[in-house]
């Protein structure tokens, strides 16, 4: 049976980065993070290896993520809409001067579907688990990720 | 896969070692009644000097009945004290029992902690507000503090008091929260 001990060794580092792209620094993030822990705890207990270990703790700390999120959310979510496209290699000009702290930040304003696909591509999930993880199809995730991306670099350049 | 040097760069920033945030800490309850410790051990020192030095004085001038109102508020002064050295005991009792239970043990001293937990809240309520107004109201009927000396610091002390409780008690109670869910959640409430 797999056990937080070795969950957090594992994937200690990911779960931290999905608590970031939901919350920001300071005691809300210690308490997401205290929340991923104890539903991983209990979580663990029914995990009989239906899919990988890193997708399932991912799968269940954006679930937790995104109770939290809507649970605090004092303003209405950013549309999904259409953002002028980026073109390639704009975006990652942009994140070169930008630190972490401020992409956390950046990740953070994307609506929560986008914010979503993208810190799980992040995490090196290919396009059928992230489909498989969220619960939609792989054109949703390409769609999201591309949306995302633009997004992402507008806010980036305007924050 | 296609590459994506957006991505890629991106990864590369968002995987940047950032502070372990998922240990596995409970809340630290005695680091939010500290504060309160602290006001409550000023408030019984100050008024318990206070209360010592009008009773000598009375009991001097031979007025036993004021001496003995003032020697009994020095006396609820020490309580005071010994009160909120209890609060913060307590707090930090409850810290290393959440900090040292292992998961399966939770449930067994759920009950235990919850009555620790409303323990400390009762205290925090009497230490801050039931024993300081009693003593000052005692004094003042016992005629050892001036009216105008008290209006002024029972005015003084409720601002205190208010900005105090306006920094700590939202923690306080906040903290409290995340004690109650984490009993709840581990001890399978």
């Amino acid at each position: 049976m797999t056990d937080w001990n070795e969950v957090r060794a594992l994937h200690g580092a990911a779960l931290a980065r999905v608590v970031a792209s939901y919350a920001p620094p300071g005691p809300d993030r210690e308490e997401l993070a205290q929340e991923v822990a104890i539903a991983l705890v209990r979580a663990l207990e029914r995990f009989r290896g239906e899919a990988s270990v890193k997708t399932f703790v991912l799968r269940v700390a954006h679930n937790v993520g995104l109770r939290h999120a809507l649970r605090r959310r004092q303003l209405p979510e950013p549309s999904d809409g259409e953002v002028a496209d980026a073109a390639p290699g704009v975006l990652a000009h942009l994140v070169a001067h930008a630190d972490r702290e401020r992409l956390h930040a950046a990740v953070r304003a994307l609506p929560l579907a986008q914010r979503q696909v993208l810190t799980l591509a992040l995490e090196e999930l290919d396009h059928p688990t992230i489909a498989e993880v969220l619960g939609i199809s792989e054109n949703a995730v390409a769609t999201r990720l591309f949306r995302a991306k633009a997004r992402l670099a507008a806010l980036l350049e305007h924050p | 896969m296609i590459p994506d040097p957006d991505l890629d760069a991106l990864t590369r920033t968002w995987r940047t070692p950032m502070p372990d945030t998922l240990e596995f800490a409970p809340p630290k309850l005695s680091h939010v009644a500290r504060w309160e410790a602290r006001v409550g051990y000023a408030t019984a020192l100050f008024l318990g000097t206070f209360a010592l030095g009008a009773g000598g004085d009375a009991l001097r001038r031979g007025d036993l009945p004021q001496g003995a109102l003032a020697v009994f508020a020095a006396v609820l002064a020490v309580a005071t004290g010994r009160a909120v050295a209890r609060l913060r005991a307590r707090a930090a009792e409850a810290d290393a029992l959440l900090t040292g239970t292992p998961l399966q043990l939770l449930e067994g001293r759920r009950r235990h902690l919850q009555t620790r937990l409303c323990s400390i809240r009762g205290r925090t309520a009497w230490a801050f507000t039931l024993v300081p107004v009693g003593l000052w109201g005692a004094l003042a009927a016992a005629g050892a503090v001036p009216l105008p000396l008290a209006a002024v610091s029972a005015v003084g002390y409720a601002a205190w008091l208010a900005g105090l409780h306006l920094r700590t008690a939202p923690r306080l109670a906040a903290e409290l929260r995340r004690v109650e869910a984490w009993i709840g959640e581990l001890g399978g409430a």
